[in-house]
């Protein structure tokens, strides 16, 4: 049964109900990925039929575009600007940034699930995670060369080891984390590397 | 990576039971091959049975369903790792370098690194049927590397202020997370250098 709101109802409306959309989308998305994850399901969660969401999002991948778009979730997922820090104060910013991902389980299972089921083929986010990845690693990369420029990486440590491994270790010890966690600590996992790499005192 | 205790060897048996177990091995390959190749998801026991030319319902005599199979798959795939890596109690040094030699081969077998790395995503869902498997898993070889890290400990190969458990926990995540980056962008990089670059940083001497 097709309702016809989105003609009538205020503009308000269908902005309310396509937030609702996309917090159910994560919630499915993050819990059982995108491919397996269903309009059915994402409707269920609020009450409507998947045919409703097709008219706030053309297809199923628009609404993970919408998703992965959302304010909520790039705001968490996005590193704070690193550039305009004190380079000892990288680290530590990092710290903070995985102390507030702490609060959110359910972002970050969103895109550790996309990002591993990106790399299978043919998968619609494929280029958005690509992209993604190659930005964060630059990202890194030059907060790192800040750090090794101001004499604060420790010896014999290259700035693209500090960055691919941060990064890595970082998106393992999250999946981890999502898996089990009592017995994961992100924050810990982090700011051990970063105390060994670089000769910044972490709280 | 390797993980789960292996199973007793098998003796000699022989008769159905001993036919039973090699047709089970063989469709352990066989779905192994399928999932690498087309994912959990999207790979049918159809493939898999076909593979070993039997029908879906002659395969189902020997998984009840698909993440009975996959389940079966991952302690298979398990064993084999075990093969490679030294997990057996107090190995130490050589247990780390068994995990640099193991993802110099991982990087080998991009399909199963793929399944590996979808799965362990997909099953921080409580409700998949892999979570409790990877609960287990981890628990396995963080308890296995931990153990090798305290006999390198005692023997003083571990430098100062190296904790063995919070070495273990992070040898791990920078593991998993290494493939997430390398199966998005092989060309740039080395899991097994990387591995080893980490580890020389916890150890006196230099893997």
């Amino acid at each position: 049964m097709a309702t016809d709101s989105r003609k009538r109802g205020p503009y308000r409306k269908t902005e309310a109900r396509r937030r609702e959309i996309i917090a159910a989308a994560l919630t499915v998305f993050s819990t059982s990925g995108y491919r397996t994850g269903s309009l059915k399901d994402i409707g269920a969660l609020i009450g409507i039929d998947p045919s409703t969401i097709l008219h706030h999002f053309p297809t199923k991948e628009a609404l993970l575009e919408a998703v992965l778009e959302d304010k909520d979730s790039v705001d968490v997922q996005g590193l704070p600007p690193l550039d305009t820090l004190a380079p000892a104060e990288i680290p530590t910013t990092l710290l903070a940034l995985a102390a507030k991902n702490h609060e959110v389980p359910g972002v970050i299972a969103l895109y550790a699930i996309l990002s591993a089921e990106s790399t299978t083929a043919g998968h619609p986010s494929a280029d958005y995670f690509r992209t993604r990845t190659a930005h964060t690693r630059a990202e890194f990369r030059s907060a790192f060369q800040r750090l090794a420029d101001a004499g604060l990486l420790a010896d014999g440590v290259s700035v693209e080891y500090a960055a691919l491994s941060t990064f890595a270790l970082w998106d393992g010890a999250q999946i981890h984390w999502l898996i089990e966690p009592e017995a994961v600590s992100v924050i810990d996992t982090l700011r051990t590397h970063l105390e060994s790499i670089t000769l910044v005192k972490l709280q | 990576m390797a993980t789960q205790v292996p199973p007793p060897t098998p003796g000699k048996r022989r008769g159905a039971y001993a036919k039973t177990e090699e047709k089970k091995l063989a469709i352990l390959d066989a779905a192994l091959e399928v999932f690498s190749q087309s994912g959990y998801r999207k790979g049918s026991l159809r493939d898999v049975a076909s593979r070993v030319g039997m029908s879906e319902a002659g395969l189902l005599h020997h998984f009840p369903n698909k993440s009975a199979l996959l389940a079966a798959v991952l302690d298979h795939r398990d064993d084999h790792s075990l093969k490679i890596v030294k997990l057996e109690p107090y190995a130490g040094r050589e247990t780390l370098e068994g995990l640099v030699f193991l993802a110099g081969y991982n990087a080998t077998i991009p399909g199963v690194v793929e399944l590996y790395c979808v799965l362990s995503a997909e099953a921080t869902s409580p409700a998949h049927p892999a979570h409790q498997y990877f609960i287990n898993r981890y628990n396995y070889i963080r308890g296995s590397i931990t153990q090798a890290f305290v006999a390198m400990a005692a023997r003083s190969e571990l430098r100062e202020g190296v904790d063995p458990g919070s070495a273990a926990r992070s040898t791990i995540a920078l593991m998993d997370g290494l493939q997430v980056q390398w199966l998005l962008d092989r060309e740039s990089v080395d899991m097994a250098e990387e591995l080893r670059v980490y580890l020389s940083s916890l150890t006196v001497e230099p893997l």
